[in-house]
């Protein structure tokens, strides 16, 4: 009597398991870079708008140290004692400043907003549903 | 049956090269990744500091023993490093100031502040 138990080994299973294996471990990757990638950007941009908002913001300062002197610099205009000036920030950003400046050099500052120097424009290029039938 | 089985060891094998093969890959990947990542995270955490320093000069009219206080508090890992250089451009009633971060003595950032000079009589 023969009571070997023939074990059934399939031919390709390692080569299935191990594609499954290398598929996932890539697709993992590639989205691990991926994300890395994306937070680094956001990253590098964040610096150089908080750098730009930095240099713009002593830009203000140095005009209104100016003004606080008795010095008006180009581009200050003054309109019943208040001094409005701005700086830019980035191609969209400006750095909008009102300030009041007594006779001894003391100051109040009324605005200093970060405003967009462009106007901003709807996009109508898609025709929506305006609510109207 | 001997023919199937050197086979199958012929296919294990060549399928252990390739998992080893692309495994290397991916862990170079996945280090790469790692490595951008942190770069992310202390670029971040080097714009945080040099904020709150520079507003910190700001606010106290250019006090940087407030702003060693809060850097005291606040820097725990001990990997950041700020230095705030005061620059004298002799311009009147401006105080302006360099704040350099460092993160494991590498400079990371630095930008300048500017704030107004209190006068006596104001």
């Amino acid at each position: 009597m023969n009571n070997k138990k023939a074990v059934a080994v399939v031919v390709g299973a390692p080569s299935l398991l191990v594609i499954f294996s290398v598929l996932c471990l890539l697709i993992f990757s590639i989205i691990s870079l991926n994300t890395a990638n994306a937070g680094k950007r956001l990253s590098i941009l964040s610096a150089q708008s908080t750098l730009s908002y930095y240099q713009a913001d002593a830009r203000a300062n140095e005009l209104l140290a100016m003004i606080r002197s008795g010095n008006i610099p180009d581009g200050v205009t003054e309109r019943d004692g208040i001094y409005s000036f701005s700086c830019e920030i980035s191609d969209v950003l400006d750095l909008s400043v009102e300030v009041s400046v007594s006779e001894n050099g003391g100051y109040k500052i009324l605005k200093w907003q970060s405003i967009r120097s462009n106007s901003w424009k709807a996009d109508d290029s898609i025709d929506v549903w305006d609510g109207e039938s | 049956m001997k023919s199937k089985s050197v086979l199958i060891m012929l296919e294990l094998l060549i399928m252990i090269f390739v998992f080893l093969f692309i495994s290397a890959v991916c862990f170079r990947v996945f280090v790469a990744s790692d490595r951008i990542s942190h770069e992310s995270s202390v670029r971040d955490g080097a714009v945080i500091l040099a904020q709150n320093a520079g507003e910190i000069l700001k606010a106290t009219n250019g006090n940087i023993s407030a702003v060693n206080e809060y850097l005291s508090k606040n820097i725990q890992n001990g990997k950041y490093g700020v230095k705030i250089a005061e620059i004298d451009d002799s311009q009147t009633l401006l105080g302006k100031a360099r704040i350099t971060v460092n993160y494991e003595n590498d400079e990371v950032l630095s930008l300048t502040v500017c704030w107004q000079e209190v006068q006596e009589n104001e």
